[in-house]
């Protein structure tokens, strides 16, 4: 498979932070069919959180129910291939309609279209409370398996997960995945020096550059293969060379100014 | 024992029904409004598993589940099937647990399906270390989904859990009747040594092609 240059894509879940970026990263080399439950103005503004930016033609913006195949595989249709940032985090039903059910959706949708690379994203939970969630584990891997405990939204997303790494190894589709922690405005937001910094932490910015670098990246070693997208940190937790070496994605924000003692001296 | 079983609706769990009743106080469910023969004179509610409000009934005061259903569950035949089949697996596996571990239920035996590993050569020797490898159907995919979803309870500490993979029931290619209805028995026995695993997966294999040469029964961790 070459990778995608140019050309059409679909994004599911476009009315979020992640879809924002996405197209905002994106918006210029490709032609992007931006999708979304809500209409473009029943989106709503969160603080320091990114919006979807509003897109003229040739770009569109459609009205799709990810839980709903028919609508997915009509966003489908033509695309050379297909981001899924599709996310519900806290109510049972939407849960697991929207993280299972919507991922199985977009890959069933990529099989019928021929569509041979997917982005897919998900949360890498770092601390659920629980034994065997890595959180005192350091040097942790792109491809440490995901534990996500009982947590409805890393749960759902994880069964999504699974379901896509199946049909990419089934149908030869190329599914590079994103693991987000925590998302910062490039200057660390509106805090303090030295207020301290989650070890899984990206800007916006960077959030959004890594689409760019995910579509035209050469064929991924697996057909499923998973990034931890996430500033260069210095606490040894996460990492991301795997990025960095298979995707050329290098972050430009690194948030020192939050994990150094202000004034640049010690204390 | 006080047992819900799920799927009671379906011949696993009548199956199952049929012969713990005999030592254990059951409470049994299903998606059919009704069963039909010996079970009829128990305890049968019907129930959507992936709804709280329903379940949480069910598991008050038992002592175990057997969450059978993921096993062979009813047939979809209307509306999005694939879409409805993965939710019932997943979601209602979720719920179920998740009333069950909330009501201090300290023990879950699910079923699940040696059909998992069709996909691999018939040449190796399947045991419970094998990857499953379901095909991208939601027939196929939904069992797993029902065990990843009651795996994570176990891993979070919130019950123990025994998973049961079994082959086609009464074949002559995968488990017979008495060794399912063993297993299920052990499982609701099974010693869980803490600290250790609150996970536990056994292969319940009579013949055919996914037999290792070890014995269906006893049910013995492979460490």
């Amino acid at each position: 498979m070459t990778a995608i240059q140019n050309g059409k894509v679909c994004i599911y879940g476009a009315g979020g932070p992640v879809g924002a970026v996405a197209a905002d990263s994106l918006r210029h080399d490709y032609t992007l069919r931006l999708t979304d439950l809500l209409a473009f103005d029943e989106l709503s503004v969160r603080p320091h959180s990114p919006s979807p930016p509003r897109l003229e033609s040739p770009h569109e913006w459609h009205q799709v129910d990810i839980t709903d195949y028919q609508q997915v595989l009509q966003a489908a249709q033509g695309m050379d291939a297909l981001v899924n940032v599709s996310v519900l985090r806290h109510d049972l039903v939407p849960a697991f309609n929207v993280n299972m059910i919507g991922a199985y959706n977009v890959m069933k949708a990529a099989v019928e279209c021929g569509i041979s690379r997917v982005i897919h994203t998900g949360p890498r939970h770092a601390a659920l409370g629980y034994e065997g969630d890595y959180w005192y584990d350091f040097g942790i891997s792109d491809d440490a398996p995901l534990h996500p405990g009982t947590d409805l939204y890393a749960l759902t997303k994880y069964l999504g997960g699974h379901i896509v790494r199946v049909f990419a190894e089934e149908h030869g589709i190329e599914v590079i995945t994103f693991l987000y922690c925590h998302f910062r405005q490039a200057d660390g937001g509106p805090v303090a020096d030295g207020s301290g910094i989650h070890p899984f932490s990206t800007s916006w910015e960077d959030t959004g550059e890594a689409f760019r670098y995910g579509l035209r990246a050469p064929a991924p070693p697996n057909l499923y293969e998973v990034f931890d997208i996430t500033a260069s940190m210095p606490q040894g937790k996460f990492s991301n060379q795997k990025a960095q070496r298979l995707l050329g994605w290098t972050p430009k924000h690194d948030f020192k100014r939050l994990y150094r003692h202000p004034g640049g001296g010690s204390p | 024992m006080k047992i819900l079983v799920t799927g009671a609706d379906r011949p696993l769990g009548a199956l199952a029904a049929a012969h713990l009743s005999a030592a254990h106080d059951l409470r049994l469910t299903g998606s059919a409004p009704t069963v039909e023969g010996r079970l009829s004179a128990m305890d049968y509610r019907p129930a959507d598993l992936r709804v709280a409000e329903e379940v949480a009934p069910l598991v008050a005061g038992m002592d175990a589940v057997l969450h059978l259903d993921p096993y062979d569950p009813a047939p979809i035949t209307a509306g999005d099937v694939g879409k409805e089949r993965l939710d019932v697996a997943a979601r209602g596996t979720y719920v179920l647990l998740q009333m069950a571990s909330q009501a201090a239920v300290p023990r879950a035996v699910v079923a699940s399906t040696m059909a998992l590993f069709e996909s691999y050569s018939v040449a190796y020797l399947i045991d419970e270390t094998w990857q499953p490898q379901p095909t991208a159907h939601a027939e196929s995919l939904a069992p797993m989904m029902s065990e990843l979803s009651a795996r994570e309870f176990a891993r979070q500490g919130e019950l123990c859990v025994v998973c049961l993979r079994f082959g086609a029931l009464s074949t002559t290619d995968g488990t017979t009747a008495d060794h399912a209805v063993g297993a299920l028995e052990e499982a609701l026995a099974l010693e869980f040594k803490q600290p250790g695993y609150r996970w536990q997966l056994f292969h319940v294999v009579s013949s055919g092609r996914f037999t290792t040469g070890r014995p269906p029964l006893p049910l013995k961790p492979f460490h």
